[in-house]
């Protein structure tokens, strides 16, 4: 019985026979000696300065195919930020963006995450643009200041009252001021699919969403086989724009980012929420389904998928 | 499309029905707009979202806090609605 990893809620009066087995090999028996320690740990985030271009970018580009989603499919991007911004940003900060690599345009096989700080709001796209006419895009905007109608769900999951999201107003907080975003996406390709997560408070479908463009899907879908290039903290790179809309004031703070391949349940991200404690994702009931996990525990490395973000120039990770 | 600066007061008078953009300066003096509507009286008309978004990268101090300009993209992308005028 060598192979022993886990007896967890045993008590070990009632083990008969374990007999032969070194106390080294077993993960987790608790309450007896040689008992290993967990190996999650989160002791840093990512902070991606507000200096911008690619070399200050947190990036890396997917050759393998593993984060290319297409319309139809169903996807969940999750992340914990702690804001740097501050009131008088009045544009754009792009928390995450996903687009074909060497492009002219953002949309182009994208999907971007970001906040509208000018008009207090978050706003989820993805689509398809291969020239200037030639696009479409479904889109989600969740505001958060108005109380009223459909935009209530939003006003009460975030916590931001009748003041707009920043660094002096963070709303709804877990540990150490770190609010978990998560957006979910079924299969069916319409703006109507995705939800917004505000920590574990779900904020539900867009009140504001859009499904517009002029081309067929059909004709110029989403790849599944361009590369693609991911950037956290800014918005890639594309045509003459090159990772800006980054933020003002002070560096924003991004720690375990995960992607998966299912539009998880409201269920699940409570579960990923962990009362505001971030856990280790490998552990989640959905586990099977993560296919991208960063932790940013010192560096930009995967702890699920291959690839490993480039974190460059004045960004960094920093002790929480 | 029409594309403009406005004060406060010209703002107040616009039909905001025929409004597909519209931000406000970071002091929220003044305001830029997309309409359907011919304003004669603006503080300014451009000849594009393209000049428009000139117009906020030269005075970006003014309108965006972090040293960029609206992009002609937002000036496209945004979807105006009354709660923002809240």
């Amino acid at each position: 019985m060598p192979n022993i990893a886990k007896i967890n809620n045993v008590q070990i009066g009632n083990v008969a026979n374990i007999n032969g087995i070194q106390a080294s090999n077993i993960a987790n028996v608790y309450g007896i000696d040689n008992y290993i320690e967990p190996s999650f740990s989160d002791s840093y985030a990512l902070s991606k300065t507000i200096s911008t271009g690619t070399s200050n970018a947190v990036y890396f580009v997917d050759s393998s195919d593993t984060f290319n989603f297409v319309g139809g499919d169903a996807w969940t991007i999750s992340f914990w930020i702690k804001a740097g911004w501050s009131s008088s940003l009045n544009t754009n900060i792009h928390f995450v963006v996903g687009h074909k690599n060497n492009t002219s345009y953002q949309v182009e096989d994208g999907i971007k995450v970001l906040y509208n700080e000018s008009n207090n709001r978050i706003q989820v796209r993805y689509g398809n643009k291969t020239t200037s006419s030639n696009t479409w895009y479904k889109d989600g905007q969740w505001l958060f200041h108005a109380n009223s109608g459909a935009y209530a769900a939003g006003y009460s999951a975030a916590g931001l009252g009748s003041s707009y999201w920043s660094a002096t107003n963070r709303g709804y907080v877990g540990d150490d001021d770190f609010t978990m975003i998560t957006i979910t996406k079924a299969s069916t390709n319409l703006a109507s699919s995705l939800k917004l997560y505000w920590n574990a408070n779900s904020a539900g479908s867009a009140p504001i969403q859009s499904n517009a463009g002029t081309a067929n899907v059909n004709v110029i879908p989403m790849s599944a086989t361009d590369d693609r290039l991911w950037s956290v903290g800014a918005r890639g790179k594309y045509g003459s724009l090159d990772q800006d809309k980054a933020g003002n004031s002070s560096a924003t703070l991004y720690n375990d980012l995960t992607i998966w391949d299912k539009e998880l349940s409201a269920s699940e991200v409570s579960s990923l929420y962990n009362s505001g404690t971030r856990m280790d994702a490998t552990t989640h009931s959905a586990s099977s389904n993560l296919k991208g996990y960063w932790q940013f525990e010192g560096n930009g490395n995967a702890t699920v998928s291959n690839h490993n973000f480039t974190i460059a120039g004045g960004s960094n990770t920093t002790e929480i | 499309m029409n594309y403009y600066l406005l004060t406060e007061e010209q703002y107040k008078e616009l039909k905001k029905e025929n409004v597909s953009f519209m931000r406000k300066n970071i002091e929220e003096t003044e305001r830029v707009v997309s309409t359907t509507e011919k304003i004669e009286d603006s503080k300014r008309k451009f000849y594009s979202n393209i000049t428009l978004s000139n117009y906020t990268s030269l005075n970006h101090i003014k309108w965006v806090g972090d040293g960029t300009r609206i992009d002609t993209e937002e000036i496209d992308e945004e979807i105006y609605i009354k709660e923002l005028d809240n």
